[in-house]
């Protein structure tokens, strides 16, 4: 088992080192330069040309490549040009909203998403079970910056419930009235999420439980007239519970990558907008960071999902 | 082996027409008709498969009687002005330019792309699936470790990167570039099933017969995934309308002055618009919305009648 | 010269291990057989399931990639990939699968079944193909309608039919049957196998009977080899193998057909009970210690078993007396 994960993660350093290259090589390739538009318009351009020197960006693309790379490993990403601050520390604020958007997203997704897999079970081929396939499926079609626009629409602008914009508000004071003004502001789009990426946790539980529920030492379980509640409680669902919890890794990466289209929709100061604030502006740095990291975690939370589905689920393997 | 057999079997060749003749009356229909009869006793479906069609023959028509470069001048008269006034069917966006008109050749592009990557990344797909699948050993290890490393990247932002890069593109560059990075989950798709396909004693039997590796694969294997390949086909495209829509919607798909639904829905990034102006973005929205879920719905409905005559022991 | 000349066949998988995913250890499928196939005649080859004879049989078709070891048709080795499309190989040779389900391709007619081999190998313009087909299903017993249906909507024994058309679409010389009759009903073998026989004595075919069942190999094979995980115990002909059995495997196996009358039951049930006993007592004396079997020993020209040379002395003596 160690074995095979350490396996898994030798095979991921070539995987990172390919990524990091196409990336750089990617930003490089980019048309313009961060300074142009960023400085004096008037500025003489023997200025500009000794701040590209500076900056090393007239070196042959190994040498700047080698020198990122170097950088990298002593925690330096190097400076934003639009922001003026380290890349490290700008990212770093900007994470925290990503990520605690992503794991709110994910606990709301489990707390809708196990009573519909458990009761659709339960009930299997009936009403309830047609309606929920039919509620996830539904969910799963439309694509989800739709459902955000219509969300914030309705939610945010006519009925006024919701704020539309910022991770917090300007007025929220010290202590828990700003924790509580952090939550406010991302309960819109948790619950949106929530609401419309139920469709591999329902669909993946409510199998595990039609499996479980045919299995032998269910059987037995109801034949030896243990009530059937506590079949389902003690037996189908905690034994369900495990793999179901892998796909929180599976779900993060997915909020991840959707993370643009939600952090542009509320304007949530997270890594998407960043992301999308720093192309307009050729920010190569914060570019570069950024596709990295998250090329670094998608790879994390997909091994961190194979992992925990490998150890509970004899089905499947790492190969 | 001619002699021999003319010996030991009384047919000979006067009774070749006749024989084969009678072997025609006694044809059974091919299990794609038979996917199609199940499809068409689904009434809903067929509404369903019918308004689709219609609408997008509607769209890709109309499209053509529109002067693209001159509905989208800029007409300060008009200014949002609101549905029913002035001639504007669905009123007109912050550029007095018609929201109806525009919504007609969006859709058209956005279908367009749509259809353009669905058909490149689900060709590529099913044919990564299908080799990938059929030669294990180091064939397959090294399109699995290609397979893995496309999965780490995060998409959205690759693609944003690469449309900034590319200084003049277009429609056909655009769906090239999605094209790239929405192959896999096709391709992982086909593989597995490629992978028990394979191991069935057909394809032996097709072996031994002489038959060669890739046409085995092609005219013995694929068609018995057929059903597969028609469903994930069908609900790659309704996806496939999303990502298009999502990256135009946040400025990185198609050109500003090319409507698409989606530039037309970043109309809402606008404030006033979203609450005041709600014509210049929600009929994009709602068209989107119903496209995806009728498309979808009849790529199930395709689902359930290639299982229906699975169960006749027709299809796979 | 034989037809086809099996030497020291050996077919390993290997399994992979370890942290960089070396190969440890293998799994000796067939470990290093022998034998000679007769054109005309069928040869029987007999193991319980794992032993590794259908692995024999595939390497000799062409489908299985061989360890080391050759099989030679032609004077040409054909287990590799080379000669065998020189010699355009899969014309002569053929298989005939067990599950007969599963070897017809579900989304093809009948026509295109038979005729898949045709096109590869003969080339025939349409007339003479169709022509060909229609002969073909006249001669395994079906009608001409079978031409444009599929293979579900036969029944088992007629699907094994379709299969042995298909393998002897062009004329062979030799067919590999993979267990052809087990998956199917009794009543339905013996007709199956009948008309096996029928077309090799029409058609001058080998067959490499593949199969379980000691009773079945009995109707069908003139020589038979017995194989016990990877090797072979004990070749010889029919009347070797069933009348002076030598190997105590070869006596299990002989003693587990089923007997179908009932009033000796009882005596049966004693006799295979005793074989058993003296397998479990003498298990160490008939393997090495490995637990595989011994290299073969001739006994009678036709007759070899695998014995340390000593035991095989003993028990040929033996036999001798008791006879």
């Amino acid at each position: 088992m160690w074995k095979t994960i350490l396996r898994r993660i030798l095979i991921m350093i070539p995987e990172v080192i390919i990524l990091s290259l196409l990336v750089f090589l990617l930003a490089k390739a980019m048309p313009g330069d961060p300074f142009t538009g960023s400085i004096n318009p008037k500025a003489d351009p023997a200025q500009l040309h000794h701040l590209m020197k500076m900056n090393g960006l007239y070196d042959p693309w190994y040498q700047q490549y080698w020198n990122w790379v170097v950088h990298l490993f002593h925690g330096d990403l190097g400076n934003s040009y639009q922001y003026q601050e380290p890349v490290t520390r700008l990212i770093g604020s900007r994470a925290v909203n990503t990520l605690w958007l992503a794991v709110f997203t994910t606990i709301l997704t489990y707390c809708f998403a196990l009573p519909m897999g458990m009761y659709a079970a339960k009930h299997e081929g009936k009403l309830p079970d047609s309606i929920i396939r039919i509620y996830t499926y539904v969910t799963y079609c439309i694509p989800f910056f739709v459902i955000l626009i219509i969300g914030v629409w309705i939610f945010g602008y006519v009925l006024g419930w919701f704020p539309t914009t910022g991770s917090i508000s300007a007025t929220a004071g010290p202590g828990f009235s700003s924790a509580a003004s952090r939550l406010y502001h991302i309960l819109l789009p948790g619950i949106l999420g929530a609401l419309f990426g139920t469709v591999n946790v329902v669909q993946y539980l409510r199998s595990e439980v039609i499996d479980a529920k045919r299995s032998d030492y269910v059987r037995t379980a109801r034949s030896k007239g243990v009530p059937s509640k506590d079949i389902y409680r003690h037996h189908i669902f905690r034994n369900s519970l495990l793999p179901i919890a892998a796909f929180a890794g599976y779900s993060i990466t997915g909020l991840l990558n959707g993370s643009l289209f939600t952090e542009t929709v509320f304007s949530y100061p997270g890594m998407g907008l960043l992301f999308i604030n720093s192309i307009s502006y050729r920010d190569y740095t914060v570019i570069t960071a950024l596709v990295l990291i998250y090329g670094i975690l998608n790879l994390l939370g997909t091994l961190l999902s194979d992992i925990i589905l490998s150890i509970v689920d004899p089905r499947i393997r790492i190969e | 082996m001619e002699e021999s057999l003319n010996r030991h079997s009384k047919i000979s060749a006067a009774d070749l027409e006749r024989l084969s003749k009678e072997a025609k009356g006694e044809a059974t229909p091919s299990s794609a008709r038979i996917v199609w009869n199940e499809f068409k006793a689904d009434k809903p479906a067929m509404v369903a498969l019918v308004i689709i069609v219609a609408f997008i023959l509607f769209v890709m028509i109309a499209a053509l009687f529109i002067d693209t470069p001159k509905m989208m001048e800029t007409d300060i008269m008009n200014y949002n002005a609101a549905p029913g006034t002035n001639g504007f069917i669905l009123g007109a966006d912050t550029g007095g330019r018609p929201i109806f008109q525009q919504l007609i050749v969006g859709a058209r592009n956005s279908i367009g792309i749509a259809m353009g990557l669905t058909v490149i990344s689900s060709t590529f797909g099913i044919c990564w699936g299908l080799i990938s699948g059929y030669f294990n050993g180091l064939i397959d290890w090294g399109m699995q470790r290609v397979y893995d490393f496309m999965m780490m990247l995060p998409m959205t932002m690759m693609i944003i990167v690469l449309v900034t890069i590319i200084k003049n593109y277009n429609a056909i560059t655009l769906t090239l570039i999605f094209s790239v990075f929405y192959w896999e989950g096709t391709s992982r798709l086909i593989r597995s099933r490629t992978l028990s396909e394979s191991e069935k004693d057909y394809v032996a039997a097709a072996k031994t017969s002489g038959t060669g590796n890739f046409k085995i694969i092609f005219s013995e294997i694929m068609p018995n995934i057929s059903s597969l390949l028609i469903v994930d086909t069908t609900l790659s495209f309704a996806e496939n309308i999303g990502v298009e829509t999502g990256l135009s919607y946040l400025g990185f798909g198609l050109p500003m002055h090319t409507p698409s639904l989606g530039t037309l829905i970043a109309n809402a990034n606008d404030p006033n618009n979203i609450t005041q102006y709600w014509w210049t973005w929600l009929p994009a929205a709602l068209l989107i919305i119903i496209l995806c879920l009728s498309i979808s719905y009849v790529g199930q409905v395709v689902r359930r009648s290639a299982d229906a005559s699975q169960r006749q022991g027709a299809a796979d | 010269m034989s037809l086809v000349e099996i030497k020291n066949l050996k077919v390993h998988y290997p399994i992979r291990s370890g942290f960089f995913n070396r190969i440890t250890d293998s799994v000796n499928a067939v470990d290093g057989i022998s034998f000679n196939i007769e054109a005309g005649e069928t040869y029987g080859l007999v193991g319980e399931s794992g032993s590794g004879k259908s692995t024999t049989g595939k390497s000799v078709v062409g489908l299985e990639k061989v360890t080391s070891g050759s099989i030679m048709y032609k004077g040409k080795d054909i287990t590799k990939k080379a000669n065998r499309k020189s010699l355009d190989y899969n014309h002569d040779v053929q298989m005939i699968f067990q599950d007969s389900l599963s070897s017809l391709n579900p989304r093809k007619r009948i026509e295109d079944i038979i005729a898949e081999p045709l096109r590869n190998f003969e080339h025939l313009d349409k007339d003479s193909e169709k022509l060909r087909v229609l002969q073909l299903l006249d001669i395994v017993g079906l009608d001409a309608d079978a031409l444009y249906k599929y293979p579900h909507q036969f029944s088992g024994g007629q699907r094994q039919r379709i299969g042995v058309a298909r393998a002897v679409a062009t004329n062979p010389k030799l067919i590999i049957a993979d267990e052809p009759v087990s998956a199917l009903d009794l009543s339905v073998q013996a007709q199956v196998l009948n008309f096996m026989k029928k077309i090799q004595r029409e058609f001058n075919i080998s067959y490499l009977f593949i199969s379980h069942d000691l009773g079945v190999v009995r109707h069908m094979c003139n020589n038979i080899a017995i194989m016990n995980n990877g090797r072979l115990v004990e070749i010889g002909t029919r009347d070797d193998i069933y009348n002076h059995p030598m190997h105590i495997y070869t006596k299990r196996l002989l003693a587990a057909i089923p007997e179908t009358n009932v009033s000796q039951r009882a005596e049966h049930r004693a006799q295979r009970l005793a074989v058993e006993e003296v397998y479990r007592e003498q298990q160490d004396k008939y393997y090495d210690k490995d637990g595989l079997a011994y290299p073969l020993v001739q006994i009678t020209p036709t007759h070899s078993v695998a014995l340390p040379e000593a035991l095989a002395e003993q028990l040929k003596h033996e036999g001798e007396v008791q006879a």
